[in-house]
């Protein structure tokens, strides 16, 4: 291929989807020269599935992500048209904040994001080949003859790569929402012994607003007081006036389903790449639970200024006529009309077990890969492997020290880890079930987990660490304040303790001894703390660390059991089949994921007790030999 | 590491028991339960490889004189800080000062766990590792293996279908928490039956466990009686040796004579005592305080009678001590004329039989009586035993979390707090039937030493 125009920048990253924007802005941001090369410069930030940002453990991702510096939250907020936080009644741990978004502003915000950024340029282009020099990445060329010389490259590809698209019978080689796929890098990558695998995905329909008879149909609005995702934004400046709708499909749906199960791509095995577990197309709901009489869906609008609906748990790959047979079997959509059909995606994405915790390869120094190309599944999780692999490629770029997150800080951490460590069957979704310290995890301290380092790497600014510190300074301030404070029995507060189905109070007690009480919550018992302060928020805060102090202390304790395994550090370099009394199996394994700790070695599959007590003698033993052949 | 406690000598019998502690703060916890006779002595501020002299100690009960012998890591068996507190033997003793260890903070050692860290901190190699645990299987009989590995069997199943039960809790919670708009709400009495099935199950298996240990570890068994009434012959009967001197002339046997014998798949650790009555012989008195002093002491009293006599002095002090003790009484000489209280007899003891010990059918008798006071009999094939402290310790913490998830609910605690709990719960059930779970560390080859090596 030829080569027209030569550059030269620190950091090239590959992609402008959640991932790539992540990477670009924090390398950017971290002092390094960027490009960002992307295949339609009208699609940075799209959202090809779901118009929507959050959700169950996505929620903590973008809350993570903010306390970090990331720019999703910010963007979410900016562009929100309708607030929930799901789990309200399952405890702190769990409240997910999970926004709809105008997708088109969605994008322009993150558009003007990029461009506004200094030492960040966007190149409109694909990306066709890497090459590499003595182990390490060299330049990254285009489809259009830009040759652009960089010392790291961040691969955030998406769905674009090797994309095809399957409607039924009909294919296309193509990435989502009209853009072409990029198909050419593929062959760079495996030349250069990236291990590729093929996974896949889908969407349901979008659908004319006009088409729908939305009479009868239950009104999801959004939560009476919204939250922002991003610290500092002004509650009361969300736009909350999006509507959704609550739908069911029925015995006749699935019907029309079954009879043409064979025309599907994937049960008629057209389609052999693997799809994400937790994100069934109707089909699979309607095959795995042929109990079911029906399936509840929802209709989401993609924006203020489109009539475009997004049929949220319709998702499908069976063929046009099918699809219009099918959703006009269901209760308002009788005469719906289909603007972009549904589909399934197969795209190239690499084993994560290729990667480190920096999520650098192991293999080619300078070589980063982010999001979808990792194997996990959703904007949030992708924006977080962004902006880690933009942080360590800059990082690596400045010869500072990598950035990794334990799992015990953050579900940014665990998601990490699980990739590297275990590497993924199917496409990973965030769970908070994934998090063995689900409970410490949580969106309301996100802040007080995670802000200081995002300080300490340079990505937070001064003004909003200086924000973050006062606020926690207030948190500890009221934390105190309500052990302190007491609260006077009287009839009122009998009467609400009454009601929630706790015993009588028979003498004064503080704030804090009437929050251990079960099923009290803070909000039943704030007309009686009279030294509440005016704003509440940080109270509320205090109140959950309080009413859980008895699990968090022993969450605490295990973290601190299990952190001697992972400071533990294994060598990079070490030569597992040279360890006498290591089963091969076991020296396989560790060979091919690289653990640095002993910690992260037990987590790996087929790796046994035994073996990580064999390493661990070995440690024990040539600790001093190895520090010696180092120094 | 935290702190292991467990009693390193064989159970039973024996002039010394050893408790063992190891671990960070295996002195702090030493210094607890041991006070120094020399008021100028710490263990804390002992150096390693010296002896105290003191009396062990549960808060203000005082439990035995005893020696604590403190080693200092890296200088010890396991590498860690060590105290090893030597007390009398027999099962009082050892077993008060252990319960003291735990409850200042020690939990119990896991099968192999000395031997496990001793190899963590780099004082054994595998190999050697594995030549203790060689040594250890080959002492254990056939008889105690064919049970064991049917016991075992059966306690798998258990777990599994406690976990199974678990599982599904653990499952409708996750999916109400991750797919909120999806799965279907929490039903919060489903969640509590299952908890409570769980709860029950886990309840009889640690009702279970003396059971369960004296199918894998043996019972010991003392045989009282008046002067020749035939306990030797007994002994001989069961052991199928001539042990111990039998002979015509009462009082032969002066002293404890003591065998291991295989009692239809369970080990009875037996011992013969000098017969119990009223004596001026200086010896002979000593040898019926002893035999007395054995049976208030054992896990399981053999009481012979004999059935042409009426009782004397001497049976009726037995009859007095028995109480209480897990027992089977015997009448012998089923042969000669019936001249005995019977009834007496059966006020006190549950299980009463009648043979003729020079009869040798009647062994069989003998057995089943034993195995029905022991509690083998009433075990269903598949209702799964503990045989382990291990095993009791894994079951101990799934009901705790199960009891707290169970509580959590009732008092209102909400899902994310009560969905760790079963999260507790099932890993510990995994650990129970040996599932390489994240917790479980490095058991695969240490799960063949006993407690105390």
């Amino acid at each position: 291929m030829k080569i027209y125009k030569e550059l030269n920048t620190d950091i090239v990253v590959i992609g402008a989807g959640h991932a790539g924007i992540e990477a670009g802005l924090a390398a950017a941001r971290l002092g390094c020269s960027c490009v960002v090369i992307t295949l339609s410069l009208d699609c940075i930030g799209n959202m090809p599935c779901n118009p929507c940002i959050g959700g169950t453990a996505k929620g903590h991702l973008v809350f993570e992500l903010d306390a970090l510096g990331g720019e999703m939250g910010k963007a979410a907020d900016a562009t929100m048209i309708q607030c929930r936080m799901l789990n309200m009644s399952k405890g702190p741990a769990v409240h997910s904040l999970r926004m709809q978004s105008d997708r088109a502003a969605y994008r322009a915000y993150m558009k003007k994001a990029m461009e506004d950024q200094k030492g960040l340029d966007l190149i409109q282009d694909e990306a066709t080949e890497i090459t590499v020099e003595d182990g390490k990445v060299r330049s990254v060329r285009t489809a259009l003859g830009f040759e652009i010389f960089c010392r790291a490259c961040i691969i955030a590809t998406g769905t674009y790569l090797g994309g095809k698209i399957y409607v039924g019978e009909a294919q296309k080689e193509n990435g989502p929402d009209g853009i072409a796929a990029a198909n050419a890098l593929t062959d760079s990558l495996v030349e250069l012994g990236v291990p590729i695998r093929r996974f896949k995905t889908g969407t349901p329909a979008r659908v004319h607003r006009d088409s729908i008879d939305f009479t009868g149909l239950e009104v999801q609005p959004g939560d009476p007081s919204p939250v922002p995702f991003h610290f500092g934004d002004n509650p009361d400046e969300l736009n909350n006036t999006g509507i959704c709708w609550m739908d069911y499909t029925n015995e006749e749906t699935h019907e029309v389903i079954r009879r043409n199960l064979d025309r599907s791509p994937l049960y008629g095995g057209v389609i052999q790449s693997i799809g994400p577990r937790y994100c069934p197309s109707i089909e699979d709901k309607v095959v795995r639970f042929p109990e079911r009489k029906r399936h509840q869906f929802f209709i989401e609008p993609c924006g203020e200024n489109t009539e475009e609906m997004y049929l949220q748990g319709l998702s499908t790959s069976l063929p046009l006529d099918v699809q219009y047979e099918m959703y006009r079997t269901i209760k308002g959509l009788e005469n719906v009309r289909i603007m972009r059909p549904a589909y399934a995606i197969e795209y190239d994405c690499c084993d994560p077990l290729w990667l480190a915790a920096t999520l650098e390869s192991k293999t080619i120094r300078g070589l980063y890969g982010a999001g979808q190309f990792c194997g996990t599944s959703g904007y949030e999780e992708a924006a977080v492997q962004g902006l880690v692999a933009g942080i360590n490629a800059a990082r690596e770029v400045k010869g500072e020290d990598p950035f990794i997150l334990p799992r015990s800080s953050s579900y940014i951490g665990t998601l990490i880890d699980d990739l590297v460590t275990k590497g993924v069957q199917d496409p990973y979704r965030m769970m908070t079930a994934r998090s063995e310290y689900r409970l410490l995890l949580r969106q309301d301290n996100a802040d007080r987990r995670l802000c200081d380092l995002g300080h300490d790497i340079g990505l937070l600014s001064d003004d909003r660490y200086a924000m973050y510190q006062e606020n926690k300074a207030r948190f500890e301030y009221e934390t105190e304040r309500m052990r302190q404070d007491r609260i006077k029995v009287s009839p009122e507060l009998n009467a609400v303790m009454a009601e929630k189905g706790a015993p009588e109070v028979t003498h004064t007690m503080t704030v804090a001894d009437l929050l251990k009480w079960p099923h009290i919550e803070y909000s039943d018992i704030e007309q009686f703390d009279r030294n509440a302060p005016e704003q509440k928020d940080i109270t509320y805060k205090a109140a959950v660390e309080i009413k859980y102090e008895g699990y968090l202390a022993r969450l605490n304790a295990q973290i601190e059991k299990a952190k001697r395994l992972e400071d533990m550090e294994l060598p990079d370099d070490l030569d597992y089949s040279s360890i006498t009394g290591l089963r091969i199996e076991a020296a396989v394994k560790l060979d091919q994921v690289r653990p640095r700790s002993l910690g992260q070695a037990g987590r790996i599959s087929g790796v046994n007790p035994t073996d990580i007590s064999v390493l661990s003698v070995w440690l024990f033993r040539n600790k001093r030999a190895y520090r010696h052949d180092n120094s | 590491m935290d702190t292991i406690a467990g009693i390193a000598t064989p159970p039973g019998e024996g002039g010394i028991a050893i408790i063992r502690i190891s671990g960070d703060d295996a002195l702090e916890v030493a210094s607890k339960i041991f006070i120094p006779k020399n008021k100028n002595r710490a263990i804390k501020n002992a150096k390693g490889y010296t002896a105290i002299f003191g009396t062990a100690v549960d808060g203000d009960t005082e439990l035995d004189e005893a020696v604590a012998l403190i080693f200092r890591g890296p200088r010890s068996y396991t590498g860690e800080d060590e105290v090893e507190i030597q007390c009398h033997g027999g099962n009082m003793a050892p077993k008060a000062i252990l319960r003291a260890a735990y409850r200042e903070g020690a939990r119990p050692a896991d099968r192999g766990e000395y031997t496990k860290r001793a190899f963590l901190n780099g004082r054994i190699s595998l190999t050697e590792a594995e030549a203790v645990a060689e040594m250890i299987s080959a002492q254990s009989s056939q008889g105690e293996r064919a049970a064991l590995s049917l016991m075992k069997g059966s306690l798998y199943r258990k777990a599994e279908e406690m976990k199974a039960g678990l599982i599904t809790a653990e499952a409708n919670i996750s999916a109400a928490i991750e797919f909120p708009d999806e799965a279907p709400d929490i039903d919060d009495a489903e969640i509590i039956s299952i908890l409570s099935e769980t709860r029950d199950g886990l309840e009889k298996l640690l009702k279970n466990y003396s059971t369960g240990l004296a199918v894998m570890r043996g019972v010991p068994v003392v045989i009282a009686g008046s002067p020749n009434v035939g306990k030797s012959t007994i002994m001989n009967l069961l052991s199928g040796t001539d042990r111990a001197i039998v002979s015509p002339t009462a009082g032969t046997t002066r002293d404890v004579i003591e065998s291991t014998i295989d009692c239809d798949g369970i080990t009875l650790f037996l011992s013969d005592t000098a017969g119990i009555r009223d004596t001026d012989d200086a010896a002979e008195a000593e040898g019926v305080r002893r035999a007395l002093d054995k049976v208030s002491d054992t896990a399981l009293l053999i009481a012979v009678f004999d059935q042409s006599k009426k009782l004397d002095e001497g049976d009726r002090k037995l009859l007095e001590t028995a109480e209480g003790i897990p027992s089977v009484a015997i009448i012998n000489k089923s042969d000669l004329e019936n001249r005995i209280e019977t009834g007496e007899i059966k006020k006190r003891f549950a299980e009463v039989i009648t043979i003729s010990a020079i009869d040798e059918s009647s062994r069989e008798e003998i057995v089943k009586a034993v195995h029905n006071a022991i509690g083998v009999n009433g075990l269903s094939p598949d209702a799964g035993l503990l045989v382990s402290e291990r095993q009791r310790s894994c079951v101990e913490r799934g009901l705790g979390a199960v009891n707290e998830a169970i509580e959590a609910i009732e008092y209102g605690i909400t899902y994310d707090a009560v969905h760790v709990l079963i999260g507790e719960a099932i890993e510990s059930l995994a650990e129970l039937s040996g599932e390489n779970v994240t917790e479980e560390v490095l058991d695969d080859v240490f799960s063949r030493f006993c407690v105390g090596k």
